[in-house]
């Protein structure tokens, strides 16, 4: 994808995220069913893959919403909403953490690399962050990580065309759009998930066991 | 937009298809949360953003107050040489009894043990130990939180997280006065009365043994009152069933209560007033046996420290230093007739 046309995209998604955040602070019921519908599946995930349990995630999230719906009116729409929330999300998690060390309900997790990632990924430094650390389960973070990142009809063609076996016109069909419309969603979903994921160092250049190219691991 | 696309991009394409197919397919499909959960959040997202909405309305009504205020004092200060004070923005709850280990998360992040005395305020996320418990006003009423417990306090609502609260509003209502109480599975809300309301893993108990209260979900909504001998009872199962029944007006479900009592204090009260504070606390009806015991109840005076103590502490007393005595009677009533001198 062209630098110039991803930016142009970018600018969009910001532009539409700054609308969005403007009509859920005036209440507005159906920009806060889209925000719920758009990022509450996403923080989520992001919340899942760095806590150990799927309570810990829940507690977490509704926490990241009560600060998000509180401290609304300070996003600038300077950068995508999503990127916000999980700013906000990654304090969040940090803090849990902390205090499930503190009251030593986090156990023995140096035997547990999802865990002990987490907790690394949750006290380093902005800057420092890997999105992920190691092992299969990081890799599916990883790539679910960039999905979350695209539009989210993106995000869905691909995920019904690549993960599921769905064919464009079955597609087409469940997302109610034309034919032609999906192989152009397709196109543009691949072309940003692709810069997403060689953004973020992924090796695309591997075979697996029967000779077709397959991802390498995250290192 | 429709995306054209060259040959070159075509041939390009199939190449990045390729590789992308073995991707997706190898990290397959992304986690979600569940319907209840989704569910779940939205419902508290709205309702905070709605909480955050009306607390910069008032917010901006104390800063308009402020400015009037401050016009105000330019003129008064011409004549009185002194500036009225400005409104101050105050708690929304006010602790009055702690006992056990408990907590309060601050809307701001912080932290810290909760003691008696302390003031509230929007957002604070209580977590009361598991022998724990506390007592609060709120909106007029008398909120009592039970053990192993966890609230947040807005302005118009309380949401409970999982345990139990009481709450006796002394049987007024106005709009200054309701207290609802939100849930993963529904709110209650009351019609001026005496109520309870415990969430459970998988499951809602509200019960009421004085007034009416509301119950309303999604799919139901249900008004429960009390009688003069039972309590109405509501259950709410996880997939949003709703079984109603009659129960006793106190035993176990209640008993906690009394426990987190902000107490009276007998002197120059007459014994009718206390014993009738004290009946209403453990959810009896006050009966005397004859109309000479009403006398003595009615026209006696109490003496004794300032200390407030609770309901079985006042009846010790009553007995302790009075004519009367209680008498045996169902669960519902406090019967007091005159001891033989």
């Amino acid at each position: 994808m062209p630098a110039e046309q991803s930016d142009q995209d970018g600018q969009l998604q910001i532009a539409r995220d700054r609308r969005l955040a403007r009509r859920v602070l005036r209440g507005d019921q159906r920009a806060i069913k889209a925000f719920c519908d758009e990022y509450l599946p996403k923080l989520y995930r992001f919340a899942r893959s760095r806590l150990p349990t799927d309570q810990d995630a829940d507690d977490v999230v509704q926490v990241v919403l009560t600060n998000a719906a509180r401290r609304m009116e300070t996003y600038r729409g300077e950068a995508p909403l999503l990127g916000w929330l999980y700013q906000i999300c990654r304090r969040e998690i940090s803090k849990h953490l902390g205090a499930a060390a503190r009251h030593g309900t986090v156990v023995s997790f140096q035997q547990d690399a999802a865990t002990e990632s987490a907790v690394a990924f949750a006290t380093a430094p902005a800057a420092d962050e890997p999105e992920a650390v190691s092992g299969t389960d990081q890799f599916a973070a990883q790539v679910h990580a960039a999905l979350d990142q695209l539009p989210e009809n993106y995000a869905r063609a691909l995920e019904m065309k690549y993960v599921d076996g769905y064919s464009s016109k079955e597609i087409a069909q469940s997302m109610k759009l034309a034919d032609a419309a999906v192989q152009s969603l397709l196109a543009r979903g691949r072309r940003a998930f692709r810069q997403l994921y060689d953004a973020a160092d992924f090796g695309l250049e591997t075979k697996d066991g029967d000779g077709k190219e397959a991802p390498r691991r995250y290192r | 937009m429709i995306d054209r696309e060259t040959p070159r991009d075509r041939v390009s394409d199939v190449e990045e298809e390729r590789r992308l197919a073995g991707i997706l397919s190898q990290a397959g499909s992304r986690t979600a949360p569940s319907e209840a959960q989704l569910e779940r959040w939205a419902g508290h997202f709205r309702a905070t953003l709605a909480d955050a909405r009306a607390e910069k309305r008032r917010r901006w009504q104390i800063r308009a107050a402020g400015i009037a205020a401050s016009v105000s004092a330019v003129a008064v200060v011409l004549f009185m040489m002194q500036a009225p004070d400005l409104p101050v923005a105050a708690g929304i709850a006010d602790v009055y009894l702690v006992f056990g280990g408990n907590t309060v998360d601050g809307a701001q992040g912080t932290q810290r043990s909760l003691v008696s005395g302390e003031r509230l305020n929007v957002g604070d996320r209580l977590r009361t130990g598991l022998r724990g418990g506390l007592g609060m006003k709120y909106r007029g009423a008398d909120v009592r939180i039970g053990g192993d417990t966890e609230v947040i306090v807005y302005t118009t609502r309380l949401e409970l997280v999982s345990g139990v609260v009481y709450v006796d509003t002394g049987g007024s209502r106005s709009a200054q006065t309701d207290v609802v109480v939100v849930t993963r599975l529904g709110l209650v809300t009351h019609l001026g009365t005496q109520y309870v309301v415990q969430l459970d893993s998988d499951r809602l108990v509200s019960a009421v043994r004085e007034g009416q209260i509301i119950f309303r979900s999604e799919q139901e909504k249900r008004q429960l009152s009390a009688d003069a001998s039972t309590a109405g009872e509501i259950r709410v199962a996880e997939d949003g069933s709703v079984t109603e029944s009659r129960k006793p007006r106190s035993g176990e479900q209640w008993d906690w209560v009394v426990e987190i009592s902000p107490g009276i204090s007998l002197t120059g009260r007459s014994p009718d007033e206390v014993l009738t504070w004290a009946a209403r606390e453990s959810g009896r009806t006050l009966k005397y046996a004859d109309e000479k015991t009403a006398a003595v109840a009615r026209e006696g005076r109490l003496a004794g420290t300032d200390a407030k103590i609770s309901s079985p502490e006042v009846l010790s007393a009553v007995e302790a230093s009075t004519r009367l005595r209680f008498l045996p009677a169902d669960s519902g009533t406090l019967l007091v007739g005159l001891r033989d001198l």
